[in-house]
């Protein structure tokens, strides 16, 4: 005869002693019926775990009936939706599947919750620029304090229609002016602000605080980045090539719009558009820069053939290879092809006043 | 600047390569996975596993995952795919009632753990609906305190059940 406490262990699954194996393997020769009986249970048992669905599908079948399809990917959502049909008489069948089901949206409820209770560090790499921010704002302060009584001294720089010119500001930014074009900004105490009537393609350093460029209608702020600004007309267009821009509207209630690269917004009656995207190469034409991204080389030396007034032939076998890259006005087309050919590694043939791309 | 918790910008880094995003990423949801599964599961060595286990979902799964919006998502069916994996092997029989050391070696009994002479539907039909939700609850892997609650009822009132159950399925195991 079996204990009842050793018959209890075995059928609620609890580890038994070497004792009390010895105990059971007595107690299972002297009772077949026993015997029998709980190899039946145990079939029973496993009968059960092969009829329940595995854990992933569970998961994902209780997250659509929870109501939080949205949460499957592609892939998974089509699967279950596969499985649906067939999932039913599961359910039917078996009662335990809408409780466990329950418990699974439970368990997702919880785990939003450790999501949105977590605390975290801010990003370890931003905090190098913070200090250099704060260290740069509380230099930038007693200058002013000390300073700020001391004269200012305007530069400005007048090109005309169709003229071309480079212009290194004093922090090491280019300003390319593409005439008519007027820039001005303090020579003696340059505080990274150019004021702009015109056109001019910037190409703005890295530092700590801003570059602002101000036209009539707009301010656009900058940290380091390549971008193309007009003001004609009463319209301020700003075309990003690089990085990250904001554009304000002037006025006592400015409206702002984020640029990011290939993007333009034009501000008129104090309201910048949407950050729509561009082609940068047809968006900046007036730049006279070439804009090269991922163009095929047959078009490459298509807009520089045409830009800068020469010939360039490709062979057949490089047409469809692709660059990338932005050329200045003022680098010399030969640099161009130069380039071009090193990053294909081919090589430039000159035949009379015709430039070809040769393998 | 500082980006968000888990801003898509710094997933799509991640996926492309960004070593320290991708660092930043794992360090973030190893306090979310541990927190999550510390609520759940009391030992910690199984905290610790299903921790990297959840992580190591993440890091296989980030290049595919298309929408970096959703990496929430991705996360939290990560951490419950680990969490009711584990909870299925947590009631697999310590000990299995036919195992052959448990049974003695006699045709009768070799016959016994073939298991072909038992009507398992027949036996279930024997059961309350209560009973066999009871019984599904275990395979799915949940703890008899846990079934208890579920059911808001006791531990000790589960395991009865369990034991009835036992008790009214053994006249068609026996026939």
């Amino acid at each position: 005869m079996i204990q009842s406490s050793l018959l209890d262990k075995l059928l609620l699954g609890e580890p038994l002693t070497s004792e009390e194996k010895q105990a059971c393997i007595q107690a299972l020769e002297d009772d077949p019926d026993l015997a029998q009986s709980l190899a039946g249970w145990q079939h029973v048992c496993e009968h059960l775990r092969n009829q329940i669905l595995d854990s992933q599908d569970m998961v994902l079948y209780s997250l659509v009936a929870g109501g939080c399809a949205e949460d499957l990917n592609e892939s998974e959502a089509e699967e279950i939706s596969e499985k649906w049909r067939a999932l039913d008489p599961v359910v039917e069948s078996h009662p335990g599947f809408m409780e466990a089901s329950v418990q699974i949206e439970q368990d997702r409820q919880s785990f939003i919750s450790c999501w949105e209770d977590a605390k975290y560090p801010p990003v370890i790499w931003w905090r190098p620029f913070r200090v250099a921010a704060a260290i740069t704002a509380v230099c930038v302060l007693v200058a002013i304090v000390l300073f700020g009584q001391r004269g200012q001294v305007q530069q400005t720089t007048i090109i005309a229609p169709g003229e071309y010119e480079r212009i290194e500001l004093p922090d090491g930014s280019i300003a390319h002016l593409t005439g008519p074009a007027t820039l001005q900004f303090n020579g003696e105490k340059f505080e990274r602000t150019v004021e702009l009537a015109g056109r001019a393609f910037f190409d703005i350093t890295s530092r700590p605080n801003q570059f602002t460029v101000q036209t009539d209608e707009a301010l656009a702020h900058v940290l380091g980045t390549r971008f193309g600004m007009s003001s004609l007309n009463g319209v301020t267009q700003v075309v990003l090539e690089s990085g990250r821009i904001k554009v304000s509207s002037k006025g006592p209630l400015p409206e702002s719009v984020y640029l990011s690269p290939g993007q333009m917004t034009s501000v008129t009656n104090r309201h910048p558009s949407s950050a729509e995207h561009v082609n940068l190469t047809d968006a900046l034409r007036w730049t006279g820069f070439l804009f090269f991204r991922k163009t095929s080389l047959k078009q490459a030396a298509m807009l520089l053939s045409s830009s800068r007034n020469v010939r360039v032939e490709v062979d057949p076998l490089l047409m469809h290879e692709k660059v990338t890259g932005t050329f200045a006005p003022d680098i010399p087309v030969e640099d161009i092809l130069s380039a071009l050919a090193q990053a294909l590694n081919a090589e430039i043939l000159v035949e009379g006043k015709t430039f070809r791309i040769a393998p | 600047m500082a980006l968000s918790k888990f801003d898509p910008k710094l997933v799509r880094r991640a996926q492309n390569g960004d070593g320290i995003a991708r660092g930043v990423l794992l360090r973030r949801l190893t306090r979310v996975f541990q927190r999550y599964f510390r609520s759940k599961i009391g030992n910690q060595a199984v905290v610790d596993d299903l921790v990297q286990c959840s992580l190591l979902r993440i890091h296989s799964g980030l290049s595919a995952l298309k929408q970096p919006e959703k990496f929430k998502a991705f996360a939290m069916k990560a951490a419950l795919f680990e969490l009711h994996d584990y909870y299925r092997g947590r009631h697999s029989p310590k000990e299995k009632t036919y195992e052959p050391q448990l049974l003695p070696e006699t045709p009768e009994f070799q016959q016994i753990s073939s298991g072909n002479k038992f009507d398992v539907e027949r036996a279930l039909e024997t059961l309350t609906p209560h009973a066999r939700r009871i019984l599904e609850l275990r395979e799915y892997g949940y703890k008899y305190k846990e079934i208890a609650r579920i059911l808001n009822t006791t531990e000790t009132a589960v395991k009865m059940q369990v034991k009835r159950a036992f008790e009214k399925m053994r006249s068609v195991f026996v026939e």
